[in-house]
Formats: C-alpha cells, sequence, structure tokens
C-alpha cells in the first residue's frame, strides 16, 4: 500500500510541510512528524520540503503491452451544423505533440447528416477520420456515444485521446475512460508528450495556486480534456486529403436508455461572474454618456462591463453590474479597470483577477497595489486610443481569413 | 424510490495562497465543510422525496473519519440515511479508483433507481465522478440536469443544459444524474432536523466490507492517473506604474493582453 | 515632506467627501498618512494655518461623522497595519494602527491564533478599528460579551496641540468628578449628570467621542478565548403576535447551559427581509441563501456559544421547545454550526444595513436632498412589542415606511426610515425627533451606537440638558481648544 513516508534523519521539524498541506494531514507529535489519515498523498509536502525527509513510494506495475497503443485520436464536435473551435485546437496541439514520433493524428466524429460537415476535416493533416453517421445520434446521448467511442477505441488503439472540456466533453470523456479502466485528467492547460512518448498531463490545482503534472503510466488509452480557447488551432491545408472513413456500429448497440424529447435554445444570460474578460468603470467617467468607450472596450475584446460602486449609486450603472463587497466577486483571465483609485471594498471583489490593467489618474490609486500593470493616466485620453488600435487589429485579422 | 446522493468533505473556504518570498504553499486554516455542489445534490434528492410517495434517500461519502461531518450536515438536510467508505487503503485515489470505490459501496448497499452527483467539487474540480461512477454500475448518466420535471415508475423526465441548449429528455432508470449549480438553491438545515441528526446512526464500510479482496484495485495502486509533481505557475508578473505618452501605454496594455492570449 | 503628504483638494477625490450617510461635504486639502509621525506632522501642519481637520476610515459611517465641512481630510486607510500580538498576565492583546479594517484583523488573527477573538465584532467588517473606536460600535454579541470599550485596552492618539499621547486603562481615573490629565491640567466630569460610572477611567472618555477630543491612531485590543462551538439559528414567524410572545418568553428566561451561553439576539422585521431579497441576487455572499418565504413576517436569529456541544444541543432544544409554541411549523427555522458556517446566516443579518444603504441610494437618486433617517435609540421601559408596534403605528399614522432591525436586548432596535420623497423625508425627520424626546424621557439611550456624527447633532443637544452640554463643552476645550479636530461632530 502506498503511504508518505518520513524520513527522521532528515527532517528538522522546520514544520513548512504542515504548513502547506491543503488538508493539514500533518502533525508534530512528540517531537517527530506524523501523518494522519486524512492525507491524501497528493504530494504538495513533498515540494516543499528542502531537506529531502518525504518521499512517497508508488508501485509500478507493468502489465499493460503498451507498445500495442499508438497514435492520437481526437474527438469532433459539432452543433448546429459547424465544427467546433475547440476541436481544431486539438487536432492542433495533437500535431504539435506527434512531431518527431511515428504518431498520427486520427478525429471521430458522431452524428446524423454529418458527411457534408465531415468534409471539413479533410482540410486538415489527420491521418484518418471516422465518421459514425446515424439518425440514432441526432441528439448527444451518453450511453450509444460511449459504445461508438469503445468501438472506435478497439480498433484503433490509440495511444492517447483528446476531448474538449465542454458539456458533451465533460459527460462522454470521463465514460470513456472508465469503460477502458483507464486514467482521465480534465482541463488540461498544457499537454507534453516525453521521452517514454507518455502524455504529461499539466492543470492547476488547489484553487489555481499551484500545477499538478500528471501521468498515466500503465494504463491505455491516455485520455485528458482541454478546455475551449487554450491550445492553438491547427493550421487548415490548401488541398484536402482523402482521409474519411465511413463506419458503421452494431444494431445492438444503438438502443439507448435516453430518449430526447425535445430541444430548446436558451437565453444564457451570463453574468460578470461568468465573463472572461471584464472592463470596469469608476468615478473617473465624468458624464453617463462617456462610458460608450467601455462598452466598445468590452465589445472589442469579447468581454463584459462592470462597475465600482461609484457609478451604481449615481444610477449610471445597474447594480449586478456591481463589483465589490455589497456586489459581486469576481475572478476573471483580465480585468482592466478604467478611472477606479480602489477602495477595499472594490478590490475585495476581485483581487483574485489572473490579469490586473488598473488605469487611473491619480498615482497614488490603492488599486496600484494589486495591479499588474498599473498605468497613471486620463482614460478620456487613453482609452479611445486603445479602442482605435483594437479595431486596427481586428482589421487586420479579418482581412487575413 | 431509493436515492443515493454521493457527497465529499472539502477544504475550507479560504484558498491556498503562496507566500511568494519563501516560495512554499500555505493553506488559510484547516476548516473543512460540505462541497457547496453536493449540496445542490441534496436538495434535488429533497425534491423529489417531497413531490413523491415513499422516497428514501441514502447520502454516501469516502473520505477520512472526519468526513462522517458531511453524513451528519446531509441528515440536517433531510437525508434518511448515511454511509461513511474510510479506510486508509483508499488514499490516493484518482477519479477511476474514487468511483470505483462508492460504487461498491452504492451496490452493496440498495438497489438504488437514481444517484445524483454535483458537478465537481472545489477542491478537485475534475468534474469526473459522476460519468465515471454511472460506468462502474452499468447504468446511463446525465450531465448537465438542470430540473426534475417528472418521475414515472419506471422512467425519469429531465431537463438538461449542453451549452446553450436547454434538452428535455426521458431516461429509464435506474441512472446516475450530475446536478448543476444552478439547478436548485439548497436549503438550510432546519433546528428539529439538526438536532435529530446528532441521534442517527452512520453505517462505516472499510475495505473489507467491499467483498473485494484485491487491494491492487484501491488507493493509490489503483489509480491510474499519477501525480508526478507539484510545482508553482508563473503567476501575472507585476510591472512598473507606466504614464506619460498615451501611445506608449496603449501599445503596452495590447501588448499585455497579447500575452495573455485575450487579442 | 509636509508638501507631498498634503494634497490639495480636486475632483479626483470627490469620494472622500461621503460616507454612508450620503451626505456632501467640503474639504480644501487632503492626506493619506502611513505612518504615526507622518500624522503628527500633517495635525501640527493643519494648527499652524487654522485649519480644521475631520478624520476618516473606512467611511462607513452612517451619521456624517466622516463627511468634512470644511478644512483637511485626513485619511487613515493606509495607516493599517498589526503591529503585535502578545501575552501579559492580564491576558492576551494585540496592538494594530487605527486604519486596520476589522475584517484584516480578523484574517490577521485566524493566521497567527485561531483560538482567540476580538468579541465587539461588530457587523460592518470594513469599518476601521479607529472608527468602531470613535464611534464605540457594538456587534451582535454584545448581549453575551458585552460593550465594546471593554475589550479597548490602550490607545495611542494625536490631540488637538499635535502631541502624541497614551492613554492606559487603569491610569487616569475620574474621581470625585476630577481627572488629572497628562498635560497637567484637569479634566472636569459630571459623571453624575452625565449619567456615567463614578470612577470612569479616562479612555472611556475617549473611546465614543467620535474624533472630538482626539485622532486615534494606535489602539491595543483585549481578545479572549473563542468558544470551539457556535450555533447560529434563524427562526421566522408567520404572525407578529407570535414574535412578540417569543420574545418575551425567550427574554423572560435563562438558556444558560454550564458554559454555554446564548451570545445574541437579533430581530429582522418584514420590510427588512424584504429589502434583503432584493439585495440577494446582486450580491456574491448572499446568492447561496434560499429565498424567504414571503408569508414570514419577521426572524428572530439567536446565537449559541460554548466550548462543548451538548451544553449548546440542550440550549438549542429548550429553544426549540418554546419556539414550538409560536411557530406554524417547526421546519420554519435556519439552523448551521460552526464559524464557517454561521457566515452564511451573518451574511444574512448584516444585509439589514446594506440593503438600507441601497434603498438610501435609489431614493437619493430622486432627490438629492435625502440623506440617511435611522435611529439606535436603547428604549427603556417598555416591552419588546410596545415599542416595535409604537414605531410601526406612529410611522403609519405620519405614512412613512420603516424597516427595523437590531438587537432585541435593551430594545436596542435600528430604525429605517424610508422616504419616498422630500416631504416624506421632512416628516420623518420631526418622527425621529419625537421617538428621541419619547426615549429621554424613559430615560434610554437616544443614540446608542451609530454615533452622533452631524446628522444627528441637533437632536443630540436636544436630548441633552444644557448643564449636560457645557460639561461636554468643557470636555471639548480641554482636550482641543482650538476646535480643530472633527468639528460639527457631536457639539458644535
Amino acid at each position: 500500500m502506498s503511504e508518505l513516508q518520513i524520513n527522521d534523519e532528515k527532517c528538522v521539524l522546520c514544520r513548512a510541510c504542515i504548513s502547506a498541506c491543503p488538508f493539514g494531514a500533518l502533525e508534530v507529535v512528540d517531537k517527530k512528524l506524523v501523518v494522519e489519515d486524512n492525507c491524501s498523498l497528493c504530494g504538495v509536502c513533498l515540494n516543499t520540503c528542502q531537506f529531502n525527509a518525504l518521499c512517497i513510494e508508488k508501485q509500478e506495475n507493468g502489465l499493460l503491452d503498451k507498445n500495442k497503443w499508438s497514435d492520437i485520436l481526437v474527438f469532433v464536435e459539432h452543433n448546429e451544423g459547424k465544427i467546433q473551435p475547440v476541436t481544431y485546437e486539438l487536432i492542433g496541439k495533437a500535431l504539435k505533440l506527434i512531431e518527431g514520433t511515428s504518431y498520427k493524428v486520427y478525429c471521430l466524429i458522431v452524428g446524423y447528416k454529418i458527411t457534408e460537415l465531415a468534409k471539413e476535416l479533410s482540410y486538415y493533416n489527420v491521418e484518418k477520420n471516422f465518421i459514425y453517421d446515424h439518425k440514432a445520434f441526432k441528439n448527444y446521448r451518453e450511453d450509444i456515444f460511449c459504445n461508438v467511442f469503445q468501438d472506435c477505441i478497439n480498433v484503433l488503439m490509440p495511444a492517447i485521446v483528446l476531448i474538449g472540456g465542454t458539456d458533451v466533453g465533460k459527460s462522454i470523456a470521463p465514460a470513456v475512460a472508465t469503460s477502458f479502466h483507464s486514467g482521465l485528467t480534465a482541463d488540461c492547460t498544457e499537454l507534453i508528450l516525453n521521452e517514454k512518448l507518455e502524455l504529461v498531463q499539466i492543470r492547476p490545482a488547489f484553487g489555481g495556486n499551484v500545477m499538478a503534472q500528471i501521468v498515466t503510466p500503465n494504463h491505455r488509452p491516455q485520455f485528458a480534456t482541454v478546455r475551449p480557447s487554450i491550445m492553438e488551432e491547427a493550421n487548415r491545408i490548401k488541398s484536402p486529403r482523402n482521409n474519411i472513413v465511413n463506419c458503421k456500429l452494431d444494431e445492438k448497440k444503438l438502443v439507448s436508455q435516453i430518449e430526447v424529447l425535445k430541444e430548446k435554445q436558451m437565453e444564457t444570460k451570463e453574468g460578470i461572474q461568468d465573463a472572461k474578460i471584464l472592463i470596469v468603470a469608476g468615478q473617473g467617467f465624468k458624464r453617463k454618456e462617456d462610458l460608450w468607450m467601455v462598452e466598445e472596450l468590452a465589445m472589442l475584446l469579447n468581454g463584459q462591463v462592470a462597475s465600482s460602486r461609484a457609478l451604481v449609486e449615481k444610477g449610471w450603472m445597474p447594480y449586478e453590474r456591481q463589483i465589490g463587497l455589497s456586489g459581486k466577486t469576481v475572478k476573471p483571465e483580465a480585468i482592466i479597470t478604467c478611472g477606479v483609485s480602489g477602495s477595499v471594498q472594490f478590490m475585495t471583489g476581485m483581487k483574485t483577477s489572473k490579469t490586473i490593467i488598473a488605469i487611473n489618474i491619480d498615482s497614488d490609486s490603492p488599486i496600484f497595489s494589486i495591479a499588474h500593470q498599473s498605468i497613471a493616466g486620463d482614460i478620456y485620453e487613453i482609452l479611445p486610443k486603445l479602442i482605435h488600435q483594437l479595431k486596427e487589429i481586428d482589421k487586420l485579422a479579418n482581412n487575413k481569413n | 424510490m431509493k436515492i443515493a446522493i454521493c457527497i465529499k468533505q472539502v477544504p475550507g473556504s479560504n484558498e491556498l495562497t503562496m507566500d511568494q518570498e519563501k516560495g512554499i504553499l500555505q493553506r488559510e486554516d484547516g476548516r473543512v465543510k460540505m462541497n457547496p455542489y453536493d449540496l445542490v445534490a441534496i436538495e434535488t434528492a429533497l425534491q423529489i422525496k417531497e413531490k413523491y410517495k415513499e422516497v428514501v434517500i441514502t447520502s454516501f461519502s469516502m473520505g477520512p473519519k472526519r468526513a462522517r461531518e458531511v453524513i451528519l450536515s446531509s441528515y440536517a438536510m433531510g437525508v434518511d440515511q448515511g454511509v461513511l467508505i474510510t479506510d486508509p487503503k483508499f488514499i490516493g485515489s484518482d477519479v477511476y479508483a474514487t468511483a470505483l470505490t462508492l460504487s461498491k459501496g452504492i451496490s452493496l448497499n440498495e438497489e438504488f433507481d437514481i444517484v445524483i452527483c454535483g458537478r465537481q467539487t472545489t477542491d478537485g474540480d475534475t468534474g469526473q465522478v459522476g460519468p465515471a461512477i454511472a460506468e462502474h454500475l452499468g447504468i446511463p448518466h446525465i450531465y448537465g440536469v438542470i430540473a426534475i420535471d417528472k418521475i414515472e415508475e419506471k422512467h425519469i423526465f429531465l431537463s438538461q443544459q449542453i451549452e446553450n441548449k436547454k434538452i428535455s429528455l426521458r431516461v429509464k432508470m435506474p441512472c446516475v444524474l450530475v446536478i448543476s449549480k444552478e439547478a436548485y438553491i439548497p436549503r438550510l438545515p432546519s433546528l428539529k432536523l439538526k438536532l435529530e441528526a446528532k441521534k442517527k446512526k452512520i453505517k462505516i464500510m472499510s475495505f473489507e466490507d467491499l467483498n473485494d479482496s484485491d487491494i491492487r484495485k484501491f488507493g493509490l495502486e489503483g489509480s491510474p492517473t499519477q501525480v508526478e509533481k507539484i510545482y508553482f505557475p508563473n503567476k501575472s508578473k507585476k510591472e512598473t506604474l507606466l504614464s506619460g505618452n498615451a501611445n506608449v501605454i496603449v501599445d503596452a496594455i495590447i501588448e499585455r493582453l497579447k500575452g495573455e492570449k485575450l487579442i | 515632506m509636509v508638501s507631498e503628504l498634503i494634497k490639495p483638494f480636486d475632483t479626483r477625490y470627490e469620494e472622500y467627501l461621503r460616507d454612508e450617510s450620503k451626505m456632501d461635504g467640503k474639504a480644501s486639502g487632503i492626506s493619506f498618512p502611513r505612518t504615526k509621525e507622518e500624522v503628527v506632522t500633517i495635525v501640527n501642519q493643519m494648527i499652524n494655518t487654522s485649519t480644521s481637520i475631520t478624520v476618516q476610515g473606512g467611511k462607513t459611517g452612517i451619521c456624517g461623522g466622516a463627511v468634512p465641512s470644511e478644512g483637511h481630510i485626513l485619511n487613515l486607510s493606509y495607516l493599517n497595519k498589526v503591529i503585535d500580538s502578545f501575552e501579559t498576565e492580564n491576558g492576551r492583546f494585540v496592538k494594530v494602527e487605527a486604519g486596520l479594517m476589522l475584517s484584516e484583523l480578523h484574517k490577521y488573527l485566524n493566521k497567527v491564533d485561531k483560538t482567540y477573538f476580538w468579541p465587539p465584532d461588530p457587523t460592518e467588517d470594513s469599518a476601521t478599528i479607529g472608527g468602531i473606536l470613535a464611534t464605540n460600535a457594538q456587534g451582535i454579541c454584545r448581549y453575551f460579551y458585552g460593550d465594546t470599550k471593554q475589550y479597548v485596552e490602550e490607545i495611542k492618539l494625536i490631540d488637538g496641540y499635535g502631541k502624541e499621547r497614551i492613554i492606559r486603562r487603569g491610569e487616569r481615573i475620574v474621581n470625585e468628578h476630577k481627572c488629572l490629565l497628562e498635560s497637567g491640567g484637569t479634566l472636569v466630569v459630571d459623571t453624575a449628570l452625565l449619567k456615567l460610572p463614578q470612577d470612569i477611567d479616562l479612555i472611556d472618555i475617549y473611546l465614543g467621542s467620535e474624533g472630538m477630543y482626539g485622532i486615534i491612531v494606535e489602539a491595543t485590543l483585549k481578545l479572549i478565548a473563542r468558544p470551539k462551538e457556535v450555533w447560529g439559528i434563524s427562526f421566522f414567524f408567520e404572525e407578529q403576535e407570535n414574535i412578540f410572545g417569543f420574545v418575551e418568553a425567550f427574554m423572560h428566561t435563562s438558556y444558560n447551559e454550564d458554559e454555554a451561553v446564548v451570545a445574541a439576539v437579533e430581530y429582522l422585521d418584514k420590510s427588512t427581509l424584504k429589502h434583503i431579497h432584493v439585495l440577494k441576487k446582486d450580491v456574491t455572499k448572499l446568492r447561496e441563501l434560499p429565498d424567504v418565504d414571503e408569508k414570514f413576517v419577521g426572524m428572530v436569529y439567536i446565537e449559541l456559544h460554548g466550548n462543548q456541544e451538548e451544553h449548546i444541543e440542550i440550549i438549542a432544544e429548550k429553544i426549540m421547545e418554546l419556539a414550538s409554541h409560536f411557530q406554524e411549523d417547526d421546519t420554519s427555522t435556519w439552523a448551521l454550526s460552526g464559524f464557517e458556517e454561521i457566515e452564511k446566516l451573518r451574511a444574512f443579518r448584516h444585509a439589514a444595513p446594506e440593503s438600507m444603504n441601497r434603498a438610501l441610494d435609489q431614493v437619493k437618486l430622486l432627490d438629492s436632498r435625502i440623506i440617511k433617517l435611522a435611529t439606535d435609540i436603547a428604549m427603556e421601559n417598555m416591552t419588546f412589542k410596545e415599542l416595535v408596534t409604537k414605531y410601526q403605528q406612529t410611522a403609519l399614522e405620519k405614512g412613512i415606511n420603516i424597516a427595523i432591525h437590531g438587537h432585541v436586548a435593551g430594545n436596542q432596535l435600528h430604525v429605517d426610515l424610508l422616504p419616498e420623497n422630500y416631504e416624506e423625508y421632512i416628516t420623518g425627520k420631526k418622527l425621529v425627533k419625537d421617538w428621541v424626546i419619547c426615549a429621554v424621557k424613559r430615560g434610554g439611550q437616544a443614540f446608542s451606537e451609530y454615533g452622533v456624527g452631524k446628522i444627528k447633532k441637533a437632536l443630540y443637544q436636544l436630548s441633552l440638558s444644557e448643564e449636560e452640554l457645557g460639561n461636554m463643552r468643557h470636555i471639548k476645550k480641554v482636550f482641543d481648544t482650538n476646535g480643530i479636530l472633527n468639528p460639527g461632530n457631536m457639539l458644535d
């Protein structure tokens, strides 16, 4: 049985590991370091010990013939007749991973009346695209989609399966991985193929403050999901490859316990907490009409507009956009505060944002103490120029396409 | 009707912070709590119980002995029975092994019609256990359930959200439901139930009770994924204060945004 | 450099002209000192230029205490370090700078020593220690732990002459109406007239004086052992008579069991519950709470503190038994235990004043002359029922909406008047005056914890006799002859 082992000779009782343990499982008892039964063997303590006094024993069992498994299989997602961008991102990553190896990239696409749609995949350096087209696959139904996946994997024997971290992906990936008694790492932010041709799966853990590096040494396929907009899309090639393979599934495996009764588009009202990018308006705005600048910025960056309390009080912004102690707590990828000086109440609501860019006229603004990029300047000068530049970049990008 | 819920005890509200200077992790405090996503799973089961006759709800949790607190919390909300699956042999389980352990515990207890799981946990955050349990039990799962519409003798009618679509389904039971956080606002325990909770029994299951002598299928050894190492990410760098020429400033902002892949 | 410290006022500092009272002020300059030495420098400069000073902390006050009427704004929010925590034979203490936010104090104690806490704990945790001490703000657990003053051991302040003074508890006591000061002068305090304890400590004269006698820059706070177990229970009622019956019966019984005690008893009326509901969807920490059914007309929140859960359970059982006589449904309660979990219920309780602030924001948009109109009278010689009924009836007569929430013990209920236009606001002011006069007649405290500030000054002075005011003016003159410190607060 595996467990955390403590070398008492090397341990100096510095207690760094005790502070770091997310589960509070380490303690000093009678002048010795002791591990409690709520230790989850996560390994965070190993990293903190400067004296090599800790180690986790793991057993290797080589029951699997890994040579029988090779290549990468990418699950294709499509919606309303279009292939989702995450698919192209996964293909792109897969193609990068196989460089320098003999591995190839394959795709699996499941649906109904998808022949036209699937043709798009021939414009990518995919060795083969397995298409399962049947009316049973009109809607996503976990049990039969899982059957398809198993069918494909059993034939292809891929070493690696990549699936998008979408609603469908989060459902199908763990089900398929479990059916192969193999491991899945969800929401990977980075993937690497090491010298042993093992997939190194990297993802944030414990609220994003550490990165965990994970491998699946003894089981195949190795499964990983990746969220949209993390990886770079594959390049579309000029002339299509002849790589479409039509597949069929045994009728018996098309029987599902799930029946779709009806489908409806939803009006998803995204709140500011769901936004990836937030543009925040503060005191620095002199008139309500000037808020067009933050709205424009939000649109150009695909973000949302939020507000500090001051403007909500003035009635210029609705309460649902207020960030702060008496409003919402947000943690976007990026937040650009415009004309916000940064009261403590405000900063409490956004200080864990990944990237904070703060623009305010007063160089002594409290917000600069937490901003990653502090800018002492006039929003009336900077914002219009920023908007103009972003529009130029947009134009260039559109021309390229 | 018999409903099983899977719940987990997770570290308390504060996240880990990192002492940048010393380069070590510090947890803010040693508090623990019920995974908030699981509260929604419990609420879902309770809503069913209030609407239909003869519904018995059992909560299951896998964890250290201390995790009995979440079973008690589930009693305080109205859950009928609880099982704590605990054994040092389960330590180090990844999703596959956790799901295997839980599914064994579940199948050895009753024939459940529905198993409800929360969408994810606030510590692991992977959101996989629900579908994995379903696979181990050999039953289908529905991900992203936002409402239970109706339950008939053999079928359950529910609403699922996939991306921006709302889909109405009819599913044959038994099945696993992975509940979205938005499905229900969980109730708070009533005083009466909270006081009664303490007096209720919790069934404890250890490795021996799982009727499977192959220890290698559990815990760290039974986990296909292994954590190779943990390290600190490159956090967003703090730059010095910029001021002066607006054009220079704008360029710097755009560089920053490009660097973070936001443009 | 003095010139760098003191900034001339301009529009970028507009937000510093206001606190939660929404009163608008005026200022000629502002400063954000980071050390007490800087405070001394600034104060001396103000004395030299005969400029008055208004001190600010978190600006969370609702009486305009932090609103400048003119002169210089001394904002202490950067004077916010925890200096030290230590133990003596008298107990455990933490020494902090005045600008430290209460929430930061909590964080510090959680990290450094979870077994201790500072009992006063007002619900507004973005207030600063300085502000709390200056207004003598109280928390919901005052019921058991006592007045905030008891938990202040020492303060360091800059007086009206620019000098740093240390006031330690136990060092200077009023004796036969007189107290000898460090400066050599004598303070005359007619304790009988001012209804103060005969041998009041000098420090307790400073605490609650709203910055009139000195600028607090540091404070040593007394900590006590945190109870190991804590339960929070919210009782909801469908009939107002039942709330009155429950409260009456509850307050007349002792529920303490061994070392476990009832630490807080709070009341929220139907109007307050409605306002909290409006706030819910926009405030992250409230969103997770279930909605409160409209059929409920009020809520009583009780906290139980102790070291052994068995004792708390015994109390809880007894209270549940009592409540069963007054509740239609024995599930109309919320019960949580543990400091982590009861935060949810405390957040709900704290949403009461927050929702009132939001209501004020909205009506102020309609007419900017309207500012905060709220009372915190501790009414004597009346039952809870009589008091609540009185507030409701008199408000109804005048056609003004109100919301009541607060501490059941001592009838310390906060009433927020919610005028919908300026006429109602004026009528409301008259109503408040009536209530204050009533309180004074009955011997209660007209201004129990919000402070007086500027908004309530007229009423405050009305509630005191000429002799009382005279003594207070004397005290002010001793500590601040030039009248530089926080002019406009409490006295003219």
